[in-house]
């Protein structure tokens, strides 16, 4: 499980990192599924394979190619528009930069002072398809129902917002 | 170092990736998918709270992230139909020149 | 009526309003008004709010309702929201009928969306589950997203809706991962459990970085500053019902999810988290009232504006629990009465497309729209805190709640911009009422105020007179308000 953890790590961290200092936008969501694949595979290392699965599916296979779709849809026609210009660093990137850094100084340091409730069980708990199923139909009814106003709602808006107007059309 | 300290750091670098990302980058899909990294990042968390947490059959850590997988699907769908229709109108998806709005 | 079916009563009628109002839409032949839409929506809404009024009955009978395995709480508190967003829905659905009128071809999906982001905004002020909270926030605010992007074919419109989007979901990312490390370090995502596990969490600090995390979250939806930058863009852009819709009914649920965690949720940490809420409340009066001061846009100094009320808000939390939750629930039912009711004179006056904008465009109003004019003015005088209007007693709970619980400078603070605040209000009603310029109001066509228009904004002008003149018949409901812990604690059999 270890080494499993390990690469799973290195591929979501190399992914990531990549998807997100890369010049060229089509490498950056390239790059983004793979380190989403890292993710899935990191799911997978605690045990939830119900969970890893899902987010390949929803996120490699949806997320990441509706990215490349909008890529495409915006200014695929011209790749080289893409490639966004190596630049000096301005004022804004070097803030930007300096507030993740204080961002992952605090929280990595209440990650590795973190102790849990309870020692931990060394029998990971199952969460297949079965148990997720069951909670999902039981405890977790209400939010499954009412997942479904906020997928109507979002499949209505994006609709509309990206429908052109009649006066565009014209 | 336990391996849920492990877990967390990783999550915690991953969140700090997506922020520094959304923060730098110009193009305002790639603003959003640092923004799906950092959701991804909390779902590490969930997961492994879930696993090293007390009460695990409960999959309280794992029913939210399923959730949040979904949401933020969601929320990537509007966000792309929201970006196409900032691009027919000014062109670009750059945010430095979509500055319409000022007092 | 089971439990669970009485607990989502208005929640279900607005669900069912609005898939009636979708697929009604196709119904409707191309190029005819959607008007019948708006006025289905209208009645979903009226039948909602008379619904959370049924449950308040029932409340009052057998006290709280809990329903869901516990992740629905029905009390005083949540019906007090339920009726609160009921009521802003009402209004800028009335308000807004006739706005969309002409230019738009989506008016059906919009009274659509507007029931589907309340159903949002009331399931965060029932929830004590963070996880239906966390969806209800998404709901409100993906709706509100793709509102605030509705004047379609103007460039302004799509620049709202990416900014605020982009915005909003960095706040989400934000509250998605404090709720992370609350289930960490107390090992549930409820409210009561989580006030269980801080008792015996071994890790207190990631609780803290939690709430503050959290505090983030919201701070970016209510608009508080430091986290406000958005706030003016997206507030200019959108169209002018939608702004007054999503500066109070959202803003009014997230208030209630941060009470609800706060007070009820991590009371042990109350010494470390009130000291965030001072920090943005301080910031939110001083960068809001600083900001309007030197703005010419009316929609980005109402904006700025309605950053600074987020700073009066938050000074509420600083009082007792039960004072904190009194003055919060007051003073947001003052401002969404009187915010609504400006963003409502607006659209009245400049309509869909918002010709009309700068304070230069204001002046001499008064000659020509006399009554419009005396409206604007007295929500103006309202938002200032003048006696007699809803704004004055909700500032005097707000900072006697503070000054009661020890925070002296903060009340100073307080009124100390509440008097800042009065320069840019009075430069706007000083517009108004002095003498036109040459390139004003004049050459711009008068829009007639249609009759639900009119009801909507009589509604609004009386909610915030009665709010100034008989404020004791809601401040009665709001210190029932004061939300438990557990539904064991809520019952209370002395009642009745």
């Amino acid at each position: 499980m270890s080494l499993f953890f390990l690469i799973t790590a290195a591929i979501a961290i190399g992914g990531t990192l990549a998807a997100m200092t890369r010049r060229n936008p089509i490498h950056c969501i390239l790059s983004l599924a793979l380190g989403l694949v890292g993710v899935a595979g990191v799911y997978l290392a605690l045990g939830a394979q119900f969970v890893g699965f899902t987010q390949i599916l929803v996120y490699v296979g949806a997320v990441a190619i509706l990215a490349t779709f909008a890529l495409m849809m915006t200014q695929g026609h011209i790749v080289s528009a893409l490639i966004e210009p190596r630049r000096a660093f301005s004022r804004s990137s070097v803030s930007g930069f300096v507030t993740a850094a204080g961002v992952f100084s605090v929280l990595g340091w209440a990650a590795q002072s973190y102790r849990p409730l309870t020692p931990s069980t060394q029998q990971a708990p199952a969460a297949g398809a079965k148990e997720v199923g069951v909670a999902l139909m039981h405890t977790y009814v209400l939010p499954l129902e009412v997942i479904g106003v906020l997928l109507t709602a979002a499949l209505i808006g994006a609709v509309v917002i990206a429908l052109p107007s009649e006066e565009e059309r014209s | 170092m336990t391996p849920l300290n492990l877990f967390l750091l990783l999550s915690a670098l991953l969140f700090s990736i997506g922020l520094a990302g959304a923060l730098t980058r110009r193009n305002a899909i790639l603003v959003l998918i640092g923004i799906e990294l950092m959701l991804n990042a909390a779902n590490i968390n969930l997961i492994a709270f879930w696993r090293f947490g007390p009460n695990p059959e409960a999959l309280t850590g794992v029913m939210f992230a399923i959730f949040s997988i979904s949401v933020a699907a969601a929320e990537a769908a509007v966000g792309l139909a929201i970006i196409l229709a900032v691009y027919r109108h000014n062109k670009t998806t750059n945010l430095n020149q979509i500055d319409t709005l000022k007092g | 009526m089971s439990t669970n079916l009485l607990a989502l009563l208005p929640e279900l009628v607005l669900t069912i309003t609005g898939v009636l109002v979708m697929v009604l839409e196709p119904v409707i032949p191309a190029g005819k008004s959607r008007k019948p839409l708006g006025w289905l929506a209208i009645l979903g809404s009226l039948l909602s709010g008379l619904a959370a009024f049924y449950q308040l009955q029932i409340v009052n009978a057998q006290g709280t309702l809990t329903a869901f395995y516990s992740t629905i709480q029905i009390d005083p508190f949540s019906i007090f929201f339920h009726l609160l967003i009921a009521a802003v829905v009402l209004v800028t659905l009335l308000g807004s009928l006739d706005y969309f009128e002409s230019p738009i071809t989506h008016a059906g999906e919009y009274f659509a969306l507007v029931l589907f982001g309340a159903v949002g905004m009331m399931f965060m002020t029932s929830s004590v589950e963070l996880l239906m909270v966390f969806i209800g926030l998404e709901i409100s605010s993906i709706s509100t997203y793709i509102l605030a992007g509705f004047r379609k074919g103007r460039a302004t419109a799509s620049e709202s809706s990416i900014k605020y989007f982009l915005l909003g979901s960095f706040a989400t990312a934000f509250f998605l991962y404090g709720v992370a490390l609350i289930y960490g370090a107390t090992g549930s995502t409820s409210i009561g459990p989580i006030a269980a596990g801080l008792a015996i969490t071994r890790t207190p600090t990631m609780a803290i970085l939690a709430v503050a995390m959290v505090l983030i979250g919201l701070g970016f939806k209510v608009s508080a500053a430091p986290f406000h930058v958005w706030t003016p863009d997206v507030y200019q852009g959108a169209p002018a019902p939608v702004v007054g819709l999503m500066s109070t009914a959202p803003k009014a649920a997230a208030f209630a999810v941060l009470l609800r965690f706060l007070f009820n949720g991590t009371p042990m940490l109350h010494g470390h988290w009130i000291l965030l809420i001072e920090i943005l409340a301080v910031a939110s009066m001083c960068l809001g009232n600083l900001g309007a001061l030197k703005q010419h846009d009316v929609k980005r100094l109402l904006a700025y504006s309605s950053i600074a009320h987020a700073g009066y808000l938050l000074v509420a939390f600083t009082g007792t629990h039960q004072n904190a939750v009194a003055g919060a629930c007051f003073y947001t039912a003052t401002y969404a009465a009187m915010n609504v009711g400006a963003f409502l004179v607006l659209s009245q006056l400049s309509g869909f497309s918002e010709r009309i904008r700068s304070i230069e465009d204001f002046t001499g109003l008064a000659l020509k729209r006399p009554g419009m004019s005396a409206l604007l003015g007295f929500f103006l005088l309202s938002l200032i805190g003048i006696p007699f209007t809803g704004g004055f007693f909700g500032k005097f709970y707000v900072f006697s709640g503070a000054l009661q619980n020890g925070h002296v400078w903060l009340g100073i603070v307080g009124l100390a911009n509440s008097g800042v605040a009065c320069f840019y209000y009075l430069r706007l009603l000083a517009a108004i009422y002095s003498r036109p310029t040459s390139d004003s109001v004049a050459y711009i066509p008068v829009r007639k105020v249609t009759a639900p228009a009119a009801v909507a904004l009589a509604a609004t002008a009386l909610a915030t007179l009665g709010l100034g003149i008989l404020p004791n018949k809601l401040v009665h409901l709001v210190e029932r308000a004061t939300p438990t812990t557990t539904a064991a604690v809520a019952v209370q059999p002395t009642q009745q």
